[in-house]
């Protein structure tokens, strides 16, 4: 039976690389952040040595569109590529490529029929930003084979917060009951308040500070009450129309359990600070 | 009021395709009457198939023709997607001088400082517009 050995909620930021693959002199105090950051991820891996990385990350209308919207959507390749033309564009994100795992994959969807949880599941994808810079930030070298659960934060209806908190509990059990592997990490990529095409989009400042604050309390304390009276998506858009893919970190309060939490911060950014945090597993060797 | 769904096609479809984006670069009337006349009821999936998916009116036409991200921002196209496109065009224009920004927001981010000032100015007056019908 598969074991959760670590469990990682980071952003995604789509500037990732091109701010942290400068020289070392022109590093902004962003960039430094981010680095220091991916070095503790970085570090996490190595001490609980993951087989597999599952990826729970916002679709960024990639591989969703209004003409077939998935909520939930499981990818079964065997290997990914990542980014698109457009982020390649719009923010320098190198082409890379991953490793999936097929079996995994198969064994999650089969364990959601049994965990209330009816996924789409997608044997030909490509990867955008929210599991590509997850996985520069955690691996760099792209060692380990990965398996993404892409969610619907982006067009709206977007299930309830409800179900991202279901969704953390159905995923560690479907994970707990397949035999494809021994030891996963699960990574979950989301933000705090965020505004992308509004009008406080790219400030210098957060769009909500408030917000950010009771959040990160909020997940620290598993407040699920708080957490899903606060999830809705009139309540999300006061903190800017991209602040859905907070629901993602709902999962990740639901998948803790009984792991130690290692660390969380809100890391200081020009913009929204960004959730960071880390979370292992007393794993007998 | 705009078709959500036939304008959100539009910028979704158009987006991830660098050579359609050239088109709606240099010739916004020709695309956007190429989009909606040949293309915008072609199954993504299925060239050779259609669906019913309806032709939008002419001020939704005109809208995306000037590139009026105010209106469309407003009446509701998907403000992520919207934003995507925008941004190359903005650039495009700003480098030809075809677009002028005004004051740029004091310390915004270096990220697409122009571009994003120059969206920012038009959409500013909508706040936050519900996207969900
Ligand atoms: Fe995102």
């Amino acid at each position: 039976m598969a074991k959760i050995v670590s469990m990682i909620g980071t952003t995604h930021h789509p500037w990732y690389h091109a701010k942290t693959s400068k020289p070392e002199s022109e590093l902004t105090e962003d960039a430094r952040n981010l680095l220091g950051w991916s070095a503790r991820v970085q570090e996490s891996f190595r001490s609980t040595n993951p087989d597999v990385v599952v990826i729970v990350a916002s679709d960024h209308f990639h591989q969703f569109f209004y003409n077939n919207m998935p909520q939930f959507l499981i990818g079964r390749m065997k290997s990914y590529q990542g980014t698109f033309y457009n982020e390649e564009r719009e923010f320098g994100l190198p082409r890379v490529e991953l490793g999936g795992d097929r079996r995994l994959a198969t064994d999650l969807v089969e364990a959601g029929y049994e965990n209330g949880f009816d996924f789409a599941f997608s044997d030909e994808m490509r990867l955008d930003h929210a599991c590509v810079v997850p996985s520069l930030i955690s691996q760099p070298s792209f060692e380990i084979p990965v398996v993404p659960l892409l969610t619907n934060c982006g067009a709206p209806p977007i299930p309830p917060g409800q179900r991202f908190v279901d969704l953390g509990k159905a995923l560690r059990n479907a994970i707990e009951s397949s035999n494809a592997v021994d030891r996963v990490a699960v990574v979950v990529s989301g933000n705090l308040s965020l505004e992308v095409g509004g009008p406080e989009q790219m400030m210098p400042y957060s769009v909500d500070p408030e917000f950010d604050a009771l959040a990160m309390d909020w997940l620290t304390d598993r407040d699920y009450e708080s957490l899903t009276a606060e999830s809705t998506y009139e309540r999300l858009m006061l903190h800017g129309n991209t602040s859905f893919q907070f629901l993602n970190m709902l999962t990740m309060a639901s998948m803790q359990e009984d792991m130690t939490l290692i660390h969380a911060e809100a890391m200081k950014r020009r913009g929204s600070p960004a959730p960071c945090f880390i979370y292992e597993s007393e794993v007998q060797e | 009021m705009i078709d959500h769904y036939a304008v959100n096609k539009f910028l979704y479809d158009t987006d991830r395709n660098e050579h359609l984006v050239r088109r709606y670069i240099d010739d916004p009337d020709a695309y956007v009457d190429w989009y909606f006349d040949e293309r915008l009821s072609r199954l993504l999936d299925n060239e050779s198939e259609q669906s019913a998916v309806e032709s939008p009116d002419e001020a939704t036409r005109t809208a995306l023709k000037t590139y009026d991200c105010a209106m469309l921002y407003r009446d509701g196209a998907h403000p992520f997607i919207l934003w995507t496109l925008m941004l190359p065009i903005i650039e495009a224009k700003l480098a030809s001088g075809e677009f002028v920004v005004g004051e740029q927001p004091e310390n915004a981010r270096a990220e697409n400082r122009k571009p994003m000032a120059y969206y920012r100015e038009r959409i500013l007056p909508h706040g936050r517009p519900d996207f969900r019908y």
